[in-house]
């Protein structure tokens, strides 16, 4: 049960501050380099140099962090962030990683600017932060280290990076406390800390961060890729700045953050005026809960604005909650995912176009102390999911935006951690991210990628199998794509994956921590028809007979073939992985887009040719007849028929 | 049916009048743009009519009954919509 804290409203943003009221704050002392709306020199081809740089710098950053980290977290899934913002915060830049958690930064710099402005921001500090209630973080798992860049002893811009950090302490390794009941029984939330003074790390700092992981190591390499990311966007802005002159980069800033306005407003004038509304679903906010939770939203469109109205959502509850920040993020990343691909990734200039209702207490809008460790991928992506279904249905709607509509890709996170002692007693916590590798949901005119990713990461990655392998001693026994996963449309959903891993050169029993939604209710919600794609669904195999099995030369390829006793996992629990069980996952796909029954045949026929749709869903949901795996035309049409008339016997029944 | 309809879904058109019809078939729709999916015949069935990849117990996990829903235009039966959600 989650108190109220006194003292800790200081902490809680919740709402972007104006730049009028950022300025009234800000000391005397600190000198901002602001945009003057006189300067007239910016030429356009200059501005899109300027531009096409800030976005390589992001990219760079990108890879400076991946390059430096030991975390698989980082190198082989990209579960980072980076962005570059002006003085204020405004988001000029985001970079192609997890696109929510970069975009709460702004929230974040307000902060810092107001509370530790008054001590002085100086050239060469960085701040860390993993306060999700202040922003840069949704969950305390993601640290941001934010640093100011200064030109001629003005305060010009801010580049921030951001990561998932294997392990911050808290209750349960991976620092994913199942049982957590507030957020003091999960790792430590840390409000901007100056970690870098004059460019030199501060060891009592870094000591006090790193004193709470179980993996201090691996944590203390990636605090130093996030530092290094930093100096490489700081490098490469004052290059900018010493080339082409300050006022003409912050031109091009403010142009950025523009034409990102301008460019949404022109798309929603191509939509019509109106109401649409989504929910999105999590089962189980802690161990032992059996209630559904819900994240409710309203858009309403009214000419070139938008509003989203959270009213309805569920009180915050166990350890699936997020806060104002998680919303924040989640709320534009869905924005660029169904209507930015070509419009710049400056969020600070589209949520000019952006109203927000959202009621405190609430599922995504959790107060002070309530848990959040799994915020991320829990009431966060929940927001996205709705934003996305209702921007869906609103471009399914314009003739002019059509083909931005999509279904629903995967809507959730399937997550394991394992931490123990490896065959050399060495210890190790890993977390397997192959769910990176989800299904897409299907368009207005084609089929959603197969294991295509979560769009909310556009350069998250599945890790490499031989990698995961390498980091933990764990086998896998298979990790494969799975037939009928994608949810059935005329246009259909991509199919999803699934992994089995075994404990492998250890005889010390593994801890675990297993967490995900979307086991009885889709996430992966379908469009104009079309169905959800696959539950997920986590698997332990108790005391299995591999032994016996790899003796006769065979590698089980059904939980069947593995001996031993079958257990179905909750969406939130801590548990044991014996030397002789099975871990087996199954993660979600996409969901599909239009009627089943009007898919073209042909590409039916394909479909189960690759198996990514077995013969009996052909039959049932496509009304597709094969015979000897060809199309039987004429059995398809007859049954296509049947279809239909069983729905008008069954929806006359069922009035 | 005038000239200047609208798409208010790839489903569904509507007049400058107000009113709607299917895209597929062209046959009268009942409410307006915000409501007409509330206006159509549905079908409520099992979960695990979803899709064969669809959890068939719910109950391993909540309290509550899931259940696949699915409206369909009453003349052509084109389903408009699908969902697998709490009953």
């Amino acid at each position: 049960m989650a108190f109220p804290v006194p003292g800790s409203e200081v902490f809680t943003q919740r709402g972007l501050a104006s730049r009028e009221a950022v300025l009234a704050a800000l000391p005397d002392s600190l000198e901002l380099h602001q945009h003057d709306p006189s300067f007239d020199e910016l030429d356009a081809l200059t501005a899109e140099v300027v531009r096409h740089r800030l976005w390589a710098t992001t990219e760079r950053m990108g890879q400076a962090l991946n390059r430096m980290s030991g975390s698989l977290v980082v190198t082989d899934c990209n579960d980072i962030g980076v962005v570059i913002t002006n003085e204020i915060g405004d988001v000029v830049q985001v970079g192609p990683y997890s696109l929510s958690l970069a975009t709460s930064i702004d929230l974040a710099i307000r902060w810092i600017l107001e509370h530790r402005g008054p001590s002085g921001i100086r050239d060469g500090d960085m701040f860390l932060c993993n306060d999700p209630w202040i922003g840069g973080a949704i969950h305390q798992n993601d640290v941001a280290v934010i640093a100011p860049i200064f030109h001629d002893g003005k305060l010009f811009a801010w580049t921030a990076s951001m990561a998932h950090q294997i392990d911050l302490g808290g209750a349960s390794p991976g620092s994913w406390t199942p049982r957590a009941e507030d957020v003091f029984m999960e790792s430590l939330p840390t409000p901007p800390v100056r970690i870098v003074r004059n460019f030199e790390i501060q060891d009592d700092v870094e000591d006090v961060y790193l004193r709470r992981s179980r993996m201090p190591k691996v944590v203390a390499l990636d605090l130093r890729a996030k530092i290094g990311a930093n100096r490489v966007g700081r490098e490469r802005v004052l290059e900018l700045v010493e080339r082409y002159g300050a006022d003409t980069v912050k031109a091009t800033m403010a142009r950025q953050l523009d034409d990102a306005e301008a460019k949404l407003r022109a798309k929603l004038a191509l939509a019509p005026d109106g109401t649409w509304t989504a929910s999105s679903f999590q089962e189980q906010s802690h161990t032992g809960d059996r209630n559904l939770h819900e994240v409710r939203c309203t858009l309403t469109k009214t000419g070139t604005e938008m509003h989203f109205d959270f009213t309805g959502t569920s009180p915050e509850a166990g350890m699936i909650n997020c806060t104002y920040a998680g919303l924040h993020g989640a709320l534009v990343a869905g924005i660029i995912m169904n209507l930015g691909h070509d419009i710049p990734w400056a969020t600070g200039g589209m949520w000019r176009a952006i109203t927000v209702t959202s009621e405190p207490g609430t599922l995504n809008n959790a107060d002070f102390p309530a848990a959040v460790g799994k915020a991320s991928v829990a009431a966060s992506f929940c927001t996205i999911n709705v934003v996305e279904e209702c921007l869906s249905k609103m471009t399914d709607g314009s003739e002019g935006l059509h083909d931005h509509t999509t279904a629903k890709g995967c809507g959730t996170w399937d997550l394991c951690v394992l931490a123990g002692l490896d065959g050399a007693g060495q210890p190790f916590a890993t977390m397997l991210t192959d769910a990176m590798g989800a299904g897409c949901g299907a368009g207005v005119d084609r089929d959603g990628t197969d294991s295509g990713g979560i769009l909310s990461i556009p350069m998250g990655r599945m890790p490499d199998v031989e990698m995961m392998e390498f980091s933990a001693p764990i086998l896998y026994l298979w990790r494969r794509e799975e037939t009928d996963t994608g949810g059935a449309g005329r246009y259909r959903g991509g199919v999803t994956a699934s992994l089995a891993i075994i404990p492998h050169n250890t005889e010390v029993p593994m801890g675990q921590v297993v967490s995900g939604s979307g086991k009885a209710v889709s996430q992966n919600t379908g469009l104009a028809g079309g169905y959800p794609g696959n539950t997920q669904l986590d698997i332990a195999v108790r005391e299995g007979e591999l032994a016996r099995v790899f003796a006769e030369g065979r590698i089980p390829a059904a939980v069947e073939e593995m001996g031993g006793t079958t257990e179905i996992l909750s969406c939130e629990e801590e548990t044991v992985l014996g030397p002789r069980d099975v871990h087996v996952m199954l993660w979600q796909g996409g969901g599909g887009y239009g009627d089943p029954v009007s898919r073209d045949p042909g590409l039916v026929v394909h479909d189960v040719a690759e198996l990514r749709v077995s013969p009996q869903a052909a039959h049932d949901i496509y009304g597709v007849v094969l015979v000897d795996g060809e199309l039987d035309e004429a059995g398809t049409t007859a049954r296509r028929e049947q279809i239909k008339n069983e729905r008008r016997e069954k929806a006359v029944a069922a009035r | 049916m005038s000239t200047q309809a609208r798409s208010i879904s790839s489903n569904a058109r509507q007049d400058d009048a107000g009113a709607l019809w299917c895209t597929h078939c062209q046959g009268a729709l009942e409410g307006t743009a915000d409501d007409y999916l509330e206006h159509l015949p549905a079908y409520v069935g099992a979960a695990t009519e979803g899709g064969p990849r669809i959890y068939a117990d719910a109950s391993a996990w909540i309290d509550s009954k899931v259940v696949f829903r699915q409206s369909y235009c009453p003349h052509c039966w084109t389903a408009f919509h699908s969902e697998v959600v709490p009953a």
